[in-house]
């Protein structure tokens, strides 16, 4: 992969934010969005047939954050634009988390040479209808193959961790959901598994959904994350979902970072072998046995000792 | 138009559901929910997502040989005082677009009652000139005449806004609020009872015979399921013996002696008892 830095395209627009200026709007660029006024551009790239990739800041193995934040790294990504938060979280104060002033984030990153355009973000925790649209909104801007063409992006991705009875010392596997079967007849090859499930949607699901409902390809990616490790960074698990996504962008990335920090992990977690019952319960879980309340209790129990230390 | 929403003892939506049912009203449209509610499901099959579920707030219509009748049924109301608003204001234009001269919305009371008694059908008109009226539907009273009270009071979520809204619009309406007891405004099940009440004071102002066997027999079922709950939890002590005195004294119509406890202590009781009934099956109703 190219790792030079992009070079912005020349316009005066952008040579004002440069010097630090907020962008308020360009003649044929994102002023001409739907939700205009919820985006608080600092720069406007000029990007053509992007695909679009999202990652939350919570989830579960912090697979979504992590592969996010790999992706952005991996391709030198750039911010550029943030939505604003009033109308989405509540702006009435600031958390502190590790002794630090948290405010609530949605912001954009671009990488032209690739390219993409990765949102990282945390769920709005009010008018969900609104944010989603307005990502999709950008994401249709950015996909368009030609500025005058009502054309799409090239494919909106979600990544996720979903809990799983597996034991970590299994192959992640990844599960995937589509906008329509078209797109699942063009990227199927490359996830084999499909997902079913009924019940309450994830905030991705319904982004997934209403690009559907717009006719934006899109889909999710959930990676199994073993039910005890989901209050834990889960680096096999990130390690899956970028090297998932970046075959299916056509990216070469090299995963070596993310192999040493997953076989750091595992390091830890052999420790758990020393102890025979929590050994036994492993072996059950590899071989596709359930564990009964208690038992699960016990090995999250043992897993958070030996990880101590990992938030 | 009448308009029956989710609520305690979802008296409100099970009054306009019934209603519909008997009348066979057909759907006419829909308020878009995606502005409103949160998707309330999704089906996923086969890496398709074949559904996405959401609280439904639909249209009906129905012709009576001398009016035309709306009915809006709405499985949810929103969280959000604004888009409360939001919603009573589309309904209106709606109503108004139609040609709607009177809105009724059936909802629930909270008070002394004792699960046995009929529920009286408490009357909130939004405009004084209606108060004669409603004083003659039968089985209503007003918020002035209830025990204990005075003519203020508090009609809270769309079946009070949507009151006010029309206020502003010059449209008349009248909130109907069947009584609930108030031990059982936290329990997980409806309370047709009062359901009840509220349709034959519909069926009245409409001039309609309407057949609510179906209900009866719904609010018999849910009579021997309560004091069953009630045996229960006396059984098992968990019911303080000042609301199980309390309760028999409300059976026998007797007024409420809540004696010489404070507010504070009545307020903990009444506190205890919603938690018993959420303890029943873990669900809010």
């Amino acid at each position: 992969m190219n790792s030079s830095r992009v070079k912005p395209a020349m316009n005066p627009e952008a040579d004002r934010a440069a010097a630090g200026a907020p962008m308020q709007g360009g003649a044929q660029g994102f002023s001409s969005l739907r939700r205009a006024r919820l985006f608080r551009f600092t720069f406007e790239p000029r990007l053509k047939k992007s695909s679009f990739v999202v990652g939350w800041t919570k989830d579960t193995g912090a697979v979504s954050p992590l592969a996010a934040d790999h992706l952005i790294k991996a391709s030198g990504s750039n911010g550029f634009c943030q939505i604003e938060p009033a109308d989405f979280y509540p702006v009435g104060g600031v958390g502190v988390i590790d002794d630090v002033a948290r405010f609530p984030q949605s912001r954009f990153f671009y990488s032209e040479r690739n390219p993409v355009v990765i949102l990282r973000a945390d769920e709005p925790q009010s008018n969900r209808y609104e944010f989603l649209n307005a990502v999709l909104d950008l994401a249709e801007h950015y996909g368009k193959t030609d500025l005058r063409e009502p054309s799409q992006a090239e494919a909106l991705y979600t990544i996720n961790g979903i809990a799983a009875v597996t034991a970590h010392t299994t192959p992640r596997r990844v599960f995937a959901v589509f906008t329509d079967a078209a797109t699942q007849r063009k990227l199927q090859e490359r996830v084999p598994a499909n997902a079913n499930w009924q019940g309450p949607p994830h905030v991705s699901t319904y982004l997934l959904w209403l690009a559907g409902q717009r006719h934006l390809p899109g889909v999710s990616l959930w990676v199994e994350v073993p039910f005890y490790l989901s209050d834990y960074e889960d680096y096999p698990s990130v390690k899956a979902a970028v090297s998932l996504l970046s075959t299916m962008l056509g990216w070469d990335l090299d995963l070596g970072e993310m192999d040493r920090l997953a076989a750091e992990q595992n390091e830890k977690l052999a420790r758990l072998e020393d102890d025979p019952q929590i050994a036994e319960k492993l072996r059950a879980l590899e071989e596709g046995q359930s564990l009964d309340r208690e038992e699960q209790m016990e090995l999250i129990e043992a897993v958070g000792s030996v990880l101590k230390g990992s938030p | 138009m009448l308009c029956g929403w989710v609520g305690i003892g979802n008296v409100g939506l099970a009054a306009v559901s019934t209603l519909r049912r008997l009348l066979r009203a057909p759907e006419f449209g829909e308020i878009e929910p995606y502005e409103y509610f949160e998707p309330s499901r999704v089906v996923i099959r086969n890496g398709l997502i074949r559904q996405m579920r959401f609280p439904s707030t639909t249209f009906y219509s129905h012709r009576l040989p001398d009016r035309d009748l709306l009915l809006l049924v709405g499985e949810q109301q929103p969280a959000d005082e604004g888009k409360a608003y939001e919603m009573a204001s589309q309904v209106l234009d709606v109503a108004e677009r139609l040609g709607c001269r009177r809105i009724y919305t059936a909802a629930a009371s909270v008070t002394t009652i004792h699960h046995t008694a009929r529920p009286r059908v408490w009357a909130v008109p939004n405009t004084p000139a209606l108060l004669s009226e409603v004083r003659r539907y039968g089985n209503t009273i007003l918020m002035s005449e209830v025990d204990n009270t005075n003519s203020d009071g508090l009609i809270s979520g769309l079946n009070g806004v949507l009151l006010g809204v029309a206020k502003n619009r010059g449209i008349e309406a009248v909130c109907l609020m069947g009584e609930v007891p108030y031990y059982l405004q936290a329990a997980p099940w409806p309370y047709p009872k009062a359901s009840i009440s509220v349709l034959e004071v519909l069926g009245n102002i409409l001039r309609l015979p309407l057949d609510l066997s179906e209900l009866h027999e719904m609010a018999a079922k849910v009579e021997v399921n309560i004091e069953q709950t009630l045996d229960a939890l006396a059984t098992a002590e968990e019911l303080p013996e000042q609301v199980r005195m309390e309760m028999e004294r409300l059976r026998k119509g007797q007024p409420p002696d809540i004696g010489p406890i404070t507010e504070q202590e009545k307020r903990e009781i009444l506190e205890h008892i919603d938690e018993l009934f959420k303890g029943e099956t873990g669900n809010e109703s």
